[in-house]
């Protein structure tokens, strides 16, 4: 679960800090939209061929226990395998590297047969303890995994972790295609977690030569459909070159991937970059681009013209955009403050400066995940009602409205919806200070619980109402997730039960008694799910925004005539 | 680019004028377009930026519900919005107008710090010579090996993105050049006849300094500094680019070009207007300073 | 001679130790975390713990920096926090784009700059130089970045004959050179200039005049021959400064170099990449200087004693 950065798009010139990982969409919500001249052409896929891709940025990371960036994770998902995957552009889970896999009735005990005969790149085979490898290389804290904290659930990660133990008690490897993992409780949601980069099959021996910065840096060895070399990596390109006898296949028998080569330049300007794609340079805009796809300042024109909007696909996201209101410091410590911001914010018109894309949003959860409620209780329900503002705020003794900072970062798209929030906050008089800072700057106020108001965004790393609302509501996540500080004994209980249970039709039941109650209290005012729009050459064929992780490389196939 | 002790050089040093010939001098102003021009400029740019709640039509801060297009875009220049609207919905005449203010700030007074700091240290340095100008000169050529719009970036990241600390940044380390050409012009000033007798008359060094030398290195001063204002307008635009210029919703001709690269393609005029007035405003500036520079070179006075 | 060379060096070196220890206190005192930069925000405290203490982010500042300039002197410039890679070979990766690009960006500059100065020095105080000379000052009063975008989408886009941005060969440079060319010339033009003007009130150019040489044989053979040596001057120190000022070039046509590494570096609180492209850029600006200096020392020997 991460911080979907800001507004989510980077401009121009400030394109560099990190767009965090995660992702993702649900099929089943009404607004995805696939158009009929898009990539939903079928056909016999044509293997070969080379396709040229813009990145806005310079991947961080290779280590799949490492990488967390969208930018990262785009190339070390095609580089590394994972015991499960998502099918297509659904949240299914199905498997990958284990061909399948048996759940133990009280969900403790997870064992996956795998696929004989994976090779790494080099010829060196992967097993069972390639993956058992990884996991000790994501719970050892000194590599600096951000994914660990996924993973202490599983029997004696808490003592490897903390270094009293030189193994993971709860996996073992009986045979070299068969791996066993022990979880310490039941977490329905924990296959969720193996779908993630994070736990890729690794080549030890490899990584023990070269060392792990190097690993990190610029020495990749995987067993995924596309390989990468030392001598593929500039600072201005990255070339993914395919694997020729990787094992998985298509329907029709074909091996992945069908491209021969993808040639990925790193180039910052996301303006530049749509332009590239309007003058058929590069075959996609998709998560290359970060954050919502075709970027916010080349968008409206882009859209406005036939020729490339009869180009787009788009889906509304599992990621939320919101404005926080701290609930133990300054004005908005009053709960009647809080629900009178929720009243004098017109969701509508931000949505507008963000020029439509997204759907407005009135509660954390987006509807793309289960526990989302379809109707809120009216008095968790805010439209906004200037009237009931003013009323509000003089109840709370602030007749005359006070004066607050708001805290996001600095990037040109975020600073417009700032100002739509400080001008509509004017109009029941509150005067709003911007405090926009760059991402870290940001962050490290943000993540004290020291911002009186701030606008965030957040986005899945799997589609669970746990990534959601126990992340950032349980009070054992304040100050560095929970953020705003929020406290409520019933919700704690409600969220710690849900947490723990394999029932889904309770799971959803306690996340809706959570978010009735959080939106009471006016935690939170959700402004809107994102709307990702993704853009395909006529010429290219398989592509889909996936429900969950990045663009589908494996599966992208272009026209004969093209290559 | 930066402004360079060589901008002032061809005409040092300047010899101490009597008060009579810089009368003489202001009657054939009209052989200097350059500073009429630019002056010209300098001096509407004060006036909209001191009555600008006069002359703007809107208010530069209000978000106009018909201030954007049905799909969120910026609108076209009309009779409501003479320059049309950005990408919020507000009015850019008014911004542009309003922006003027704080350019002129950025600009005037962050020079004032660069003046203050460059003036005094040039003097003390070119005066006492020795150590203390070893020191002082050591100083300066590390101020001038910053990498300028790195460090301030890095200062204003310190120290937070608002009006006054992107002064600061500026006017802190910008003082470089006119220390050098300030302490160039006192060095050549000390051997003077008048000055020496000064000295041997028990005047103390602070009278020599400030009341005989420094009158007399205004002129080049002067000069530096009008070209300086035009620069450092430049340099908080350039920072609002790189993101870390004066923050909104407080409009900068910088923020407001760095706003509008983000919609030129479709709606050019959001990137055209601030640009525009930026342009004028630097050039007037630079005008003016190139005028001055021709109107007190000694050259023009013997040709 | 020597006691001169010896003075300046050794100045160029206490000139670039203050700007280590300013750079270091300035980027350690920016207000966030570079241990969470680096694993991001959702990774449990004990491995941010952990991060920090491995990266010695623990240590007192000045242990800090003592280790640091140890490691310098020994030709260590650091791992960058967030890509992993030696410090050194970003810079070395990123220095001859960089260069490149510095070298056209002056050559521009040159090429616009000094016959709009030969041209107003010939017609000076004329309505010509004058229409000249403005247009020159508007090419000053221009932000770079304005400029760039504007030129980029006509002549990437709308008219594509040249490339929408990025580094490589000559067809990238030219839109960032011509950019950058119209941006600058115009110190050269006032330069050349002033120089033109004070050497055509010589003796040897009035007597070269009154021995009849023509107009154009006097203008080249005399006038600009010995004007352009301080613009030569001028154009070392200048390009020095470019390397200081190329950030905004290289954010503007997305070159990738090492302007765009040390932004980025601080946008990221990468501080080794930081103080590597920091320190790199400032020698870069010291030894343009010095060599000024030295040439200039060279040719007239009373500097020395200044």
């Amino acid at each position: 679960m991460d911080w979907k950065k800001g507004a989510a798009v980077v401009a121009s010139a400030a394109a560099f800090s990190l767009v965090l990982a995660g992702c993702g969409a649900n099929s089943a919500s009404p607004t995805n939209s696939q158009n009929s001249t898009g990539t939903a052409s079928t056909g016999k896929p044509v293997p070969g061929g080379n396709v040229t891709l813009d990145f806005i940025q310079n991947i961080r990371d290779l280590d799949p226990a490492i990488a967390y960036d969208t930018q990262s994770d785009e190339v070390v998902s095609q580089l590394y395998d994972q015991l499960v995957t998502w099918q297509g552009n659904t949240d299914n889970i199905v498997p990958m590297a284990a061909k399948d896999w048996t759940i133990s009735p009280d969900g403790l005990t997870y064992t996956f047969h795998l696929h004989q005969n994976m090779k790494f790149w080099n010829g060196d085979p992967v097993t069972a303890q390639s993956f058992i490898d990884e996991f000790q290389r994501v719970l050892n804290p000194n590599l600096g995994s951000g994914g660990s904290g996924f993973y202490t659930i599983i029997q004696g990660a808490q003592a490897y972790f903390n270094k009293k133990a030189s193994t993971i008690s709860g996996l073992s490897a009986p045979d070299p295609t068969t791996l066993v993992i022990k979880l310490t409780k039941p977490e329905k949601f924990f296959l969720d977690t193996l779908t993630m980069p994070f736990i890729s099959a690794v080549d030890q021996k490899f990584i023990d030569k070269v060392g792990n910065k190097a690993f990190d840096a610029t020495q990749a060895m995987g067993s995924g459909p596309f390989e990468l070399t030392s001598s593929d990596i500039t600072p201005n390109q990255i070339t993914l070159t395919k694997n020729p006898s990787y094992w998985r296949t298509d329907k029709y028998g074909n091996h992945l991937p069908y491209l021969n080569k993808v040639t990925i330049n790193i180039s910052n300007n996301d303006q530049l970059d749509t332009l590239h794609f309007e003058q058929g340079q590069t075959a996609w805009i998709g998560w290359n681009f970060g954050g919502d796809g075709i970027p916010a300042s080349s968008y409206p024109q882009f859209m406005a013209n036939p020729k490339y909007a009869g180009l787009t696909q788009s889906i509304i996201m599992n990621s939320v955009q919101y404005i926080g209101l701290n609930t133990t410091m300054g004005p908005t410590k009053n709960p009647l403050v809080r629900q009178a911001i929720e009243y004098a914010i017109n969701k509508p018109d931000i949505l507008r400066l963000n020029n439509g894309r997204g759907q407005i949003a009135n509660q954390p959860l987006p509807p793309g995940i289960q526990g989302y409620v379809q109707n809120l209780p009216a008095d968790a329900t805010y439209n906004y009602d200037l009237q009931k503002a003013k009323d509000l705020l003089k109840q709370a003794n602030y007749p005359n409205g006070f004066t607050i900072d708001l805290y996001s970062s600095n990037d040109g798209a975020q600073l417009t919806l700032d100002q739509g929030v400080q001008s509509q906050l004017a109009k029941v008089g509150i005067k709003v200070n911007i405090k926009a800072s760059s991402w870290g700057t940001f962050l490290n106020v943000a993540e004290a619980g020291k911002a009186p108001m701030d606008w965030l965004g957040w986005i899945q790393d799997f589609p669970d109402a746990s990534d959601f609302l126990n992340t950032l509501f349980n009070s054992n996540q304040i100050p560095v997730n929970n953020n705003m500080n929020y406290k409520n004994a019933n919700v704690d209980t409600w969220l710690n039960q849900a947490e723990y249970s394999m029932d889904q039709q309770q799971r959803n039941q306690l996340y809706g008694q959570a978010t009735d109650q959080i939106m009471k209290d006016a935690v939170w005012v959700p402004i809107w799910y994102d709307k990702f729009t993704a853009a395909t050459q006529s010429w290219v064929h398989g592509f889909y925004i996936p429900a969950v992780g990045t663009d589908p490389i494996e599966w992208v196939w272009i026209d004969k005539s093209h290559q | 680019m930066s402004l360079s002790e060589l901008d002032i050089k061809p005409s040092q040093p300047f010899a101490p004028t009597p008060m009579v010939a810089k009368k003489q001098q202001l009657k054939s102003l009209r052989e200097f377009p350059m500073l009429y021009l630019g002056g010209f400029i300098v001096l509407v740019l004060i006036v909209v930026a001191i009555f600008a709640p006069v002359l703007a039509p809107h208010n530069p801060d209000a978000v106009f519900q018909n201030g954007l297009n049905a799909n969120g875009t910026p609108i076209a220049p009309n009779w409501e919005f003479p320059l049309g609207t950005d990408s919020n919905g507000r009015d850019i005449l008014s911004r542009v107008i309003f922006g003027s203010r704080v350019s002129l700030t950025v600009g005037v007074v962050s020079t004032l710090i660069n003046l203050f700091i460059g003036v005094v240290v040039g003097l003390v340095s070119g005066y006492f010579g020795k150590w203390v100008d070893t020191v002082l000169m050591r100083a300066v050529d590390t101020i001038l090996a910053f990498p300028f719009l790195l460090f301030a970036m890095a200062l204003v990241a310190v120290l937070g993105p608002s009006l006054w600390n992107v002064l600061f940044a500026i006017g802190i380390l910008g003082w470089g050049t006119m220390a050098r050409v300030v302490r160039g012009q006192v060095l050549s000033l000390k051997e003077f006849d008048y000055v020496q007798a000064e000295r041997a008359l028990g005047a103390s060094h602070g009278r020599i300094m400030f009341r005989i030398i420094l009158p007399n290195v205004i002129g080049p001063v002067i000069v530096l500094a009008t070209l300086n204002v035009g620069m450092n307008m430049l340099t908080e635009a350039g920072l609002s680019f790189l993101g870390i210029g004066i923050q909104p919703p407080q409009a900068s001709w910088g923020n407001m070009i760095q706003q509008g690269m983000n919609t030129y393609a479709f709606a050019p005029w959001t990137l055209w207007f601030p640009g525009l007035a930026l342009v004028i405003a630097v050039l007037g500036f630079n005008m003016m300073g190139d005028g001055l520079r021709d109107l007190l070179d000694p050259h023009n006075a013997t040709r | 001679m020597y006691a001169y060379l010896i003075r300046r060096i050794s100045g160029a070196v206490v000139v670039l130790l203050g700007i280590s220890i300013i750079t270091f206190l300035l980027v350690y005192a920016v207000p966030a975390d570079p241990a969470r930069m680096i694993v991001g925000p959702k990774a449990p405290a004990a491995v941010v713990a952990a991060v920090r203490a491995q990266l010695g982010l623990n240590l007192p500042l000045p242990v800090q920096y003592i280790h640091y300039m140890d490691r310098l002197f020994h030709g260590d410039l650091g791992t960058s926090y967030i890509y992993s890679l030696p410090v050194a070979k970003m810079i070395l990766q990123r220095i001859g784009p960089t260069a490149w690009l510095a070298l056209w960006c002056w050559v521009a500059e040159l090429v616009i700059g000094i016959p709009l100065g030969i041209y107003t020095a010939r017609h000076a105080r004329h309505k010509r130089d004058y229409i000249v000379s403005a247009v020159a000052l508007v090419g000053i009063s221009l932000p770079v970045f304005w400029l760039g975008l504007v030129l980029l989408y006509w002549f990437g886009f709308e008219i594509p004959i040249l490339p929408l941005g990025g580094s490589g060969g000559i067809q990238y440079v030219i839109l960032p050179a011509i950019t950058y060319g119209i941006t600058g010339a115009a110190y050269y033009t006032r330069l050349l200039k002033s120089s033109m003007l004070e050497v055509m009130g010589q003796d040897y150019v009035r007597t070269a005049r009154a021995k009849g040489a023509s107009e154009r044989r006097v203008t080249w053979r005399h006038v600009v021959r010995n004007a352009l040596l301080p613009v030569v001057t001028f154009g070392g120190i200048d390009i020095g400064y470019l390397l200081t000022g190329v950030v905004l070039i290289e954010a503007t046509f997305n070159w990738n170099g090492l302007g765009m590494l040390a932004y980025t570096a601080i946008q990221n609180d990468d501080v080794p990449v930081i103080m590597g492209t920091v320190m790199l850029i400032a020698v870069g600006v010291v030894l343009f200087t010095l060599l000024v200096d030295i040439i200039y020392a060279a040719i007239d020997p009373r500097i020395r004693y200044e």
